[in-house]
């Protein structure tokens, strides 16, 4: 017998005689009987079996990879910039304020952002709260990405708005910080989804 | 060579360089860190923070060197850095500052890494037994009668596979990253 049967035969659970006498003169198979045990527990593991969702591929790829803008995502493009237009019209306003916001809060760098640092400052209104934003260690968003502002309360995120460059960045959020006490930055690929994307490069609680 | 050449596009930059890497490595990268987190949403984001940070640190590696031990070693790390962080959330909630102890798990992951690696090189046809045997728990002849083919070919088609699997883990302890 061979020590290759002899192994195959350990890892199936199927040893007979045949296999206890090659073992007893075979000091090589002896030795790797523990990593064959090891091998045979991790085969029975449900965990090695499992499958990362079909869709992981595709974000994976766009996290290193941002794609060019086409089609639908032109559009939105278009939006986002729109949106990031007035964000900045609404920059001239805030400037306007007196200089001693109402609260600031300072972000954290994430894995993601491990540079980064940030700090947010709001000036409460009778409508919402006017944000405006510090932040160093970021570069621009890549082209068909837009960073985005949100302020969350567990599981409800609202957006104060989207910009490309995070340093004095400024928008409006309709909520008080008082009810949303987390303030995060994501980065968002430019599509029709609202929600906040898994990409957070700053956040109150990292 | 193969890795060479792939490793190659991939510190030049090149998605579809990505893509490849994540076929052959994603799901070894994926069970790692479900084994590590126990969540499948954490595991899917330590895949995502995984091939990120191996994307910035590509420049930075040796293309002749194989790529799978370099990669599980960032999987570890990201998956240790989800862990605590997690677990800081936790305790920042219920208001304890106790410190982050790794979980057994972690430790454990070296080998799980191998096995799924290992795995993922056997054929299709293989693979399908031995997933029918530990995962299904289903005898020879259940195996025979799902996937519609003779006992005596699962048979073969075991052997083959452990035979193969053998081959591919036989320095389990070695190997050690």
């Amino acid at each position: 017998m061979r020590c290759d049967d002899f192994r195959a035969a350990f890892l199936a659970g199927d040893l007979g005689d045949m296999h206890f006498a090659h073992l007893s003169g075979c000091e090589a198979c002896r030795a790797a009987q523990e990593d064959l045990a090891t091998v045979g527990d991790v085969l029975n593991d449900p965990d090695v079996w499992q499958r990362p969702p079909p869709g992981l591929a595709e974000q994976v790829v766009a996290a290193v990879s941002p794609p060019a803008p086409t089609g639908r995502a032109v559009r939105w493009l278009r939006l986002a910039a729109a949106v990031v237009l007035v964000v900045a019209g609404i920059g001239l306003v805030v400037r306007a304020l007196p200089e001693g916001a109402d609260w600031e809060v300072e972000l954290f760098a994430t894995d993601l952002a491990p540079q980064a640092s940030g700090a947010v400052k709001g000036w409460v209104t009778d409508g919402g709260t006017r944000v405006a934003l510090e932040a160093a260690g970021l570069d621009p968003a890549p082209e068909g990405f837009v960073y985005e502002l949100w302020f969350s309360s567990d599981d409800l995120h609202v957006s104060a708005g989207t910009f490309t460059r995070p340093d004095g960045a400024q928008g409006w959020v309709g909520v008080s910080r008082a009810d949303f006490p987390r303030l995060w930055i994501t980065l968002e690929a430019v599509d029709d989804d609202p929600g906040p994307s898994r990409t957070t490069v700053l956040d109150t609680n990292p | 060579m193969a890795h060479e050449r792939l490793m190659r596009r991939f510190s030049r930059g090149e998605a579809a360089a990505c893509r490849e890497l994540y076929e052959m490595y994603g799901r070894a990268v994926y069970v790692v860190a479900l084994k590590a987190l126990d969540d499948r949403g954490l595991a899917e984001e330590a895949v995502q923070l995984t091939f990120l940070r191996a994307w910035e640190a590509a420049a930075r590696f040796e293309v002749g060197r194989d790529p799978g031990p370099w990669l599980y070693t960032i999987a570890r790390r990201v998956s240790i850095d989800l862990y605590r962080r997690e677990r800081r959330h936790r305790d920042h909630h219920q208001g304890t500052t106790e410190i982050v102890a790794l979980p057994p798990s972690i430790e454990d992951t070296w080998d799980t890494w191998q096995v799924r690696a290992a795995l993922d090189r056997l054929p299709a046809d293989e693979l399908e037994v031995v997933r029918a045997t530990h995962f299904l728990g289903l005898s020879h002849t259940e195996t025979a009668g799902k996937l519609g083919i003779p006992v005596g070919t699962v048979k073969s088609r075991s052997h083959r596979a452990y035979r193969r699997l053998a081959g591919l883990l036989a320095h389990l302890r070695e190997a050690s990253a």
